[in-house]
């Protein structure tokens, strides 16, 4: 009787450590399951943050490249604007110089020499000079023009005053007396053809370039 | 007697089976248990990774732009002194340089 006792205790007991034993290998697997995808997830987000990180810090540069270019065309921009402004306020003031030249004593020579300089260069004898209206009031030698000219040309010329005026500031205007040439020397128009030699000339002059 | 004995031996077996078919079952129920558990911790903690990195990411991208805007805003200042000093070394020279461009147009 005792012996079937343990016999039947043994079957029991055996039954209960198998039965733990499967549970214990159940937990295990589980845990061995768990730390497994944690790993697999550590590892793949790791991997996906550091490209979100590397794309982040590309676009960190890609904006400071574009904000520094934009800087430095914006700085390059208003300086040269503020060379254009110094240029500009530099021809006003040559303007300002050559109209305060046409009050000088040294004004009448300067019309009597580019009538000269305008004559040479028309064809046919009979020149017509144009004035504007204060430059007509003065005394100029229109007869030795004349003869100064013919005299370096070789072919006579005979000038005489327009009572047609200009609107220039200054200097003169000289034609043929059928008005096929024209020869535009009026101070306006002296400036206006040098205005893009002059704004070079006053780049140097200013900014040494 | 001896067929008691036999009885016995026979429901300590049963008993046995019983005990080893819950083991199976617990067993079942832990690992599908565990398995879906896996699955949460896996999304949690990719999700909690990849959040502090898109965190970092546009921390990255802010600090780059407050950083450059400083350097810009630097650039700026420079250049309000760069056209300051253009525009007083111009000024002195400005007189000769008419004087210049006057002699231009009045030779003849």
């Amino acid at each position: 009787m005792e012996k079937n006792t343990l016999l039947i205790d043994k079957i029991i007991k055996d039954a209960e450590e198998e039965a733990e034993s499967i549970v214990k290998r159940s937990q295990r697997a589980a845990e061995e399951s768990l730390k497994l995808h944690v790993t697999e997830a550590e590892q793949k987000a790791r991997t996906e943050a550091a490209r979100i990180l590397e794309s982040a810090r590309e676009e960190a540069a890609r904006i400071r490249r574009s904000m520094l270019s934009d800087a430095k065309i914006r700085v390059n921009w208003s300086i040269l604007m503020e060379k254009e402004k110094l240029i500009d306020q530099t021809l006003e003031l040559v303007m300002k110089e050559l109209v305060q030249f046409t009050k000088s004593s040294a004004y009448t020579e300067f019309l009597e020499k580019i009538s000269i300089a305008s004559a040479k260069v028309l064809s046919g004898g009979e020149i017509e000079l144009l004035l504007n209206e204060r430059d007509a009031n003065l005394q100029l030698g229109i007869s030795k023009i004349a003869k100064k000219v013919t005299v370096e040309t070789g072919a006579k010329k005979m000038i005489k005053l327009s009572s047609e005026r200009h609107g220039g500031r200054g200097g003169i205007i000289m034609k043929t007396s059928d008005g096929r040439i024209v020869v535009d020397n009026t101070l306006d128009t002296i400036f206006a053809h040098q205005a893009g030699a002059l704004r070079l000339k006053i780049a140097t002059g200013l900014f040494g370039s | 007697m001896h067929e008691k004995v036999f009885e016995s031996i026979l429901e300590a077996e049963r008993r046995a089976e019983e005990i080893l078919n819950n083991a199976q079952k617990e067993a079942t129920r832990i690992e599908r248990e565990a398995e879906l558990k896996s699955h949460e911790v896996y999304e949690e903690i990719y999700k909690k990774i990849i959040d502090e990195a898109r965190q970092d990411a546009s921390r990255i991208v802010e600090q780059g732009k407050t950083e450059t805007e400083k350097e810009v805003q630097q650039m700026l200042r420079d250049m309000e002194d760069t056209i300051k000093n253009l525009r007083a070394i111009a000024e002195k020279k400005m007189d000769s340089v008419v004087k210049l461009c006057f002699q231009v147009l009045t030779k003849i």
